[in-house]
C-alpha cells in the first residue's frame, strides 16, 4: 500500500472521529439551548 | 432527593476548552514521524486508543456516581452517572468505528469476532440500554435507583474488554499503554500518545460539565410538567355538583 493510499485511510478516520465529535458537541448544545427556551416559556 | 436548581447563565469555556483539545491532538498526531512498520497508518492509533481510553473512563465514573446515589440518594450523582454514559458510548461507537477503519488496511477485514471487538460492542450495546433504560419512566427517582444498579453492575465490561487481549488468543494487538511492563514504543510515538489521551481527557471533563447542565436543566423542565399536570388533574377529579330542584 502506497503512503498516499495510507493517508486516505487517516484522513477517514479522522473525518469520522472529528464528524462524530462535532455533532455530538452540537447535539448538547442544541439541547440545553431548546430545554432553556422551554424553562423561559414556563412549559 | 435534591431538586436541580438550573444556573441562569450558561459557561462558555468548556465549549473553547473542546475546541482547543480537538486542536491539540489533530496537530500532534499529523506531525509525529510515521511508524516504521505501519506507516501512516499508524497516526489512527492516536484518536482510537484515546477514544477506548475514554470510554473506560466514562463507565468508571458512572459506576462510581451510580454507587454514589444508592448510597447519598441524591439526584445530582444520577445526573453525573448519566452524562458520563452518554459520552461513554459516544467514545465507545468511535473506538468502535475508529478500529474497523484502522483494521480495513491492516488485518484486510472491517470487522472479525475477536474477544476485543466483539467485547467491546457487547459494551457498547449494554450502555445504550442503560441510555434506554433511563427513558422507561418520568420518575425521577425510579429512573435513578433503576439506572445506579445497572450502572454499578455494567461496570464489570470495563475489565473483560480491557484484559481480553490477555485472557484469550486474539488478532487485536495487546494493550498499548496500561500493560504491566510499561508502553513499549518510541519515544516520540508515546508523547504523542500521552498529549492526545490528556487532551482527550480534558475534553471528556469539559464535555461532563455541558452535559450536566443539559441533565440538570431536563430534570428542571420534567419536575415543572409534573408539577403542572398535577394542578391540572387536581381540578379535573374535583367532585363533580349536580343542582337540586332547579329543574
Amino acid at each position: 500500500m502506497t503512503s498516499a493510499e495510507q493517508w486516505n485511510w487517516v484522513l477517514l478516520a479522522y473525518g469520522f472521529a472529528y464528524v462524530v465529535l462535532v455533532l455530538f458537541v452540537v447535539s448538547i448544545g442544541v439541547r440545553i439551548s431548546r430545554v432553556r427556551a422551554r424553562l423561559g416559556d414556563g412549559s | 432527593m435534591t431538586d436541580p436548581t438550573p444556573t441562569s447563565t450558561s459557561t462558555t469555556w468548556p465549549w473553547i476548552v473542546m475546541a482547543v483539545a480537538g486542536l491539540v491532538t489533530f496537530v500532534a498526531s499529523m506531525t509525529v514521524s510515521p511508524d516504521a512498520v505501519q506507516g501512516q497508518l499508524s497516526r489512527i492509533m492516536y484518536v482510537h486508543v484515546p477514544s477506548a481510553w475514554l470510554a473506560y473512563l466514562a463507565f468508571i465514573v458512572t459506576m462510581a456516581a451510580s454507587a454514589m446515589y444508592l448510597w447519598k440518594r441524591d439526584l445530582k450523582w444520577d445526573r453525573r452517572a448519566a452524562a458520563s454514559a452518554e459520552i461513554g458510548v459516544v467514545f465507545t461507537g468511535m473506538a468502535l468505528g475508529l478500529g474497523m477503519i484502522w483494521a480495513k488496511p491492516t488485518w484486510g477485514v472491517w470487522w472479525t469476532w475477536d474477544a476485543r471487538l466483539t467485547l467491546t460492542s457487547i459494551m457498547f450495546f449494554i450502555y445504550l440500554g442503560y441510555l434506554a433504560l433511563r427513558r422507561t419512566t418520568d420518575d425521577l427517582d425510579v429512573r435513578a435507583r433503576r439506572a445506579a444498579i445497572l450502572g454499578v453492575l455494567a461496570v464489570v465490561q470495563v475489565p473483560l474488554v480491557h484484559f481480553s487481549v490477555e485472557w484469550w488468543r486474539t488478532l487485536h494487538q495487546p494493550a498499548t499503554l496500561l500493560r504491566p511492563e510499561g508502553p513499549e514504543m518510541a519515544t516520540s510515538m508515546l508523547v504523542t500518545l500521552l498529549i492526545a489521551v490528556m487532551a482527550f481527557t480534558v475534553m471528556y471533563v469539559a464535555m461532563m460539565f455541558k452535559r450536566i447542565e443539559l441533565a440538570r436543566l431536563e430534570d428542571a423542565v420534567l419536575i415543572a410538567e409534573q408539577a403542572s399536570d398535577g394542578a391540572v388533574a387536581g381540578a379535573a377529579v374535583t367532585t363533580p355538583t349536580i343542582g337540586r330542584g332547579t329543574a
